[in-house]
């Protein structure tokens, strides 16, 4: 395609644009194909680097099509996900209103509760070791009872560590999962 | 490379290459050809819908060989959106390569 097939053909697409907006468009065309002749081109190396006349026109006679489509596309995005950061934020307050915290709170009673029984078997052990010597016929019983309160003491020590030790670690977990909720939503 | 991701940054690069220094059709083409591979035609309709908005003024000056060139000449508007879509581009493109996981 030589210069003048390749604006005849430009011409012909670009379709209903107003004489001047067209004249123009020739002339800018035009210049480029004089320069890339000046250059050393030739007029069919030209048309080919330009893209083809069809594709031009399209571009010439959309604008700026493509960014306003772009930023239609996003509007709708960012309203849909401010609303969903609303309603998580009710969700994430009314849940630990009603569940999450009356829960974390039977858990914190629950181990105190635990601990006190701990206390109640060290005293109990204590007591009972003190009183061992005044036994008489009953030392091997009394010995017996309080292997076995002692085992109860460590395995119930155990349990307060173990349980204390998950509960905090899930409880991090559970605030960062609200943060995590409020921010981006469910 | 992707022709939607070249669309949406054309603007800004041309803007950007004017900001250098004024320049007429065919040199433009040729630069912005030169490191991102386009079609030489692409840069009429974007100097075009800019000389609408206001980004860019266009002027004829006498070449040394042939007929006069068409000059465009980026405004203070044109700098100001440079300016903003430059730093929109900035942040946009950390935000891309974090995620990608390329440079951090």
């Amino acid at each position: 395609m030589n210069k003048k097939e390749y604006l005849e053909k430009l011409e012909s697409e670009l379709g209903q644009m107003s004489y001047k907006d067209v004249k123009d468009i020739m002339d800018d065309i035009g210049e480029h194909f004089d320069e890339g002749v000046a250059h050393g081109k030739t007029e069919e190396d030209i048309a080919a680097g330009l893209g083809s006349p069809e594709e031009l026109a399209k571009s010439f006679r959309e604008g700026g099509t493509v960014a306003s489509v772009l930023q239609k596309k996003q509007a709708p995005v960012q309203n849909a996900r401010q609303k969903d950061t609303t309603a998580s934020a009710i969700f994430v307050i009314l849940f630990n209103l009603f569940v999450a915290i009356p829960l974390w709170i039977a858990i914190v009673c629950a181990i105190f509760t635990v601990g006190a029984i701990e206390i109640g078997l060290i005293a109990g052990l204590v007591g009972l070791v003190l009183a061992i010597p005044g036994f008489g016929n009953f030392l091997a019983a009394g010995i017996c009872l309080a292997i076995t309160i002692a085992l109860a003491v460590v395995f119930v020590a155990v349990l307060i560590i173990l349980v204390t030790k998950y509960f905090v670690i899930g409880t991090g977990k559970y605030i960062s999962w609200n943060k995590k909720i409020w921010k981006e939503g469910l | 490379m992707n022709s939607q991701f070249k669309k949406g940054v054309l603007d800004m690069c041309v803007l950007a290459v004017l900001e250098d220094k004024d320049s007429y059709g065919y040199d433009l083409a040729d630069s912005l050809s030169r490191m991102i591979q386009l079609a030489d035609g692409t840069v009429y309709p974007i100097l075009r819908k800019m000389a609408s908005e206001g980004y860019v003024t266009t002027y004829l000056k006498e070449s040394q060989n042939g007929p006069p060139r068409k000059y465009y000449h980026i405004t203070p508007e044109g700098k100001k959106k440079l300016e903003g879509d430059r730093k929109e581009w900035r942040e946009f493109a950390e935000a891309v390569d974090k995620l990608i996981g390329g440079i951090s």
